[in-house]
């Protein structure tokens, strides 16, 4: 059981309060690059509008100045803004983290459980993961990411980080002229775990983009089972499970029947449809030895904060629930019932 | 003349083209359902043998169950594959009366629990049963895909022609579906 905001928010709420003076000493600090800005910008009107009689040369260096001041002004912005956003994720975040994981605890365990994890805030999850779980079929050119975590909740490791992965298009019109577009295929979260049993093979289960059962979804269900189509050519063969609701949300390819079957049992089934009635985004999942991969499509941009924007308990909060969101997954999907030959 | 023949040629590729198709999936389907059929016969005899060490382990504990133990061993022996799949499944359900018998008597023995290699046998056995289940439902989900297919139009107009006849289901043995009588069970009658 993951521990409640409760037991928790001591960790974070005793740091607010240096956040806030860091974020005041910015933004004093901004005000006095915006006074002297200010201050050359009205000069050089003032000289401008009276038609200086010095000429033009004092204008054309006042100018050079503001240009100067700006330049050395955004830079040191930049640098600020980083530094806020550091303070926060290595003095709120980790800490938090630290601390629903140190207090995470299971009925009857053993000296094999273990709870501990591990924060990198400016990495992200390796490439293995984002080719090796066969969950993005698409040309990828850049990859972006952030937010790294990794541990270990009772019998499951774990690892999980931000993804933004994207295509760049390149087009040439007639006059030879290149067009470049950056597409982003995905952005959110992939999260992987050790899962709770040994498999073979490939099992990709994608969300369906339109529910059947409900409203548009009606209209373009059977199309829908046309054109599905498979993630990578290893997990070829499309499967309906016995579940009407669990095909309905989703559609299954595998590269061995029997080895998906045996991963989704009715119980983990349930679990599926379950996660997928909670979560507002797009869920897709693919099971790779013997390993879970799920990617959770979004547009939030998470363990992140502004400095135009005091972090109050509120924001503590939205932490906690997103840091219970991903660590929640291994109890979602009964991750650490190690009841199989699986160690 | 020449395009009217030439229509006629098409259409009977066209028409040649989808029994092949059609044909190569009755095909494709009829051996997923052998192959299914095929790995719970291996994953009853592997579940089997995993129930038999775990007895050896509860007659260590407990020698007057050794008999038993050595009836079941009798019993696997005369297992063979010139048998049906009827013949099997009863000598199965034999040995594992048998074997549930043995290890009834091992609740009795509250150290076994902590025996590693009873314990290891039981997440194999765990491991075994959903494999089990698995491969039941494989077949169930090819067979129930075979007979749509053959019952479906066109394909009913010559899958009889070729041999494709319709498959049963697994189903569940009747005293299987019944309620557990669990205070029976406990008390052991």
């Amino acid at each position: 059981m993951l521990p409640t905001y409760q037991e928790v928010k001591s960790t974070a709420l005793a740091y607010l309060d240096e956040l806030e003076t860091l974020r005041q000493t910015i933004k004093e600090a901004r005000k006095k690059y915006y006074y002297i800005i200010a201050m050359l910008a009205l000069t050089i009107v003032l000289l401008i509008a009276i038609n200086s009689p010095t000429g033009t040369i004092p204008i054309l260096v006042l100018i050079a100045i503001l240009f100067i001041v700006i330049f050395v002004f955004s830079m040191k912005r930049s640098k600020q803004n980083e530094a806020y956003r550091a303070a926060f994720k290595n003095n709120v975040v980790y800490p938090f983290s630290q601390k629903i994981v140190e207090l995470y605890e299971l009925p009857h365990e053993t000296e094999r459980h273990q709870n501990y994890c591990r924060y990198k805030p400016d990495y992200r999850i390796s490439d293995r993961w984002i080719y090796g779980s066969y969950l993005f079929d698409f040309p990828i050119d850049r990859i972006d990411g952030e937010d790294y975590f990794s541990g270990r909740l009772g019998l499951t490791d774990f690892e999980f980080s931000e993804l933004e992965l994207v295509e760049i298009r390149r087009t040439r019109d007639m006059k030879g002229n290149t067009t470049t577009h950056h597409h982003v295929h995905f952005n959110g979260v992939l999260f992987v775990a050790d899962f709770k049993k040994h498999f073979e093979g490939i099992t990709v289960v994608q969300a369906r983009a339109l529910d059947p059962t409900k409203g548009v979804g009606k209209l373009f269900a059977p199309l829908g089972k046309l054109f599905s189509s498979t993630t990578t050519r290893k997990a070829s063969q499309r499967i309906m499970m016995e579940s009407e609701a669990f095909n309905n949300a989703f559609h299954v390819w595998t590269s061995n029947e029997l080895q998906a079957r045996y991963i989704l049992s009715s119980n983990f089934m349930e679990h599926m449809l379950s996660f997928k009635e909670k979560y507002a985004g797009k869920v897709n999942m693919s099971f790779v030895d013997s390993n879970m991969c799920i990617a959770l499509t979004t547009t939030k941009n998470y363990f992140d904060v502004s400095i135009h924007r005091k972090v109050t308990p509120a924001i503590l909060e939205e932490v906690y629930d997103d840091l219970s969101l991903f660590f929640g997954l291994i109890e979602q999907f009964d991750l650490n019932t190690r009841i199989w030959s699986k160690d | 003349m020449v395009s009217g023949m030439l229509i006629g040629i098409i259409i009977v590729v066209v028409i040649a083209l989808y029994l092949i198709i059609g044909y190569n999936r009755l095909v494709g389907l009829r051996n997923r359902i052998n192959e299914a059929f095929a790995n719970i016969d291996v994953y009853l005899l592997n579940r089997f043998d995993a129930l038999t060490k775990q007895a050896e382990v509860v007659v260590s504990y407990a020698e007057h169950e050794r008999e038993t133990l050595m009836q079941v061993t009798r019993l696997r022996a005369s297992v063979s594959d010139h048998q049906t799949q009827a013949e099997k499944t009863e000598i199965y359900s034999s040995m594992e009366a048998q074997l549930s018998r043995i290890h009834m008597v091992g609740e009795s023995y509250p150290d076994l629990k902590a025996n590693q290699n009873y314990l290891q046998l039981q997440r194999t056995i765990t491991d075994i049963e959903d494999k089990l289940s698995a491969s039941r439902r494989t077949y169930n989900a090819n067979v129930t895909s075979y007979n749509t297919l053959i019952a479906s139009i066109p394909t009913n107009l010559y899958a009889g022609l070729f041999g494709f006849t319709p498959r049963t289901l697994l189903e569940i043995e009747e005293n299987k579906k019944a309620d557990v009588d669990m205070k029976s069970l406990l008390r052991g009658s």
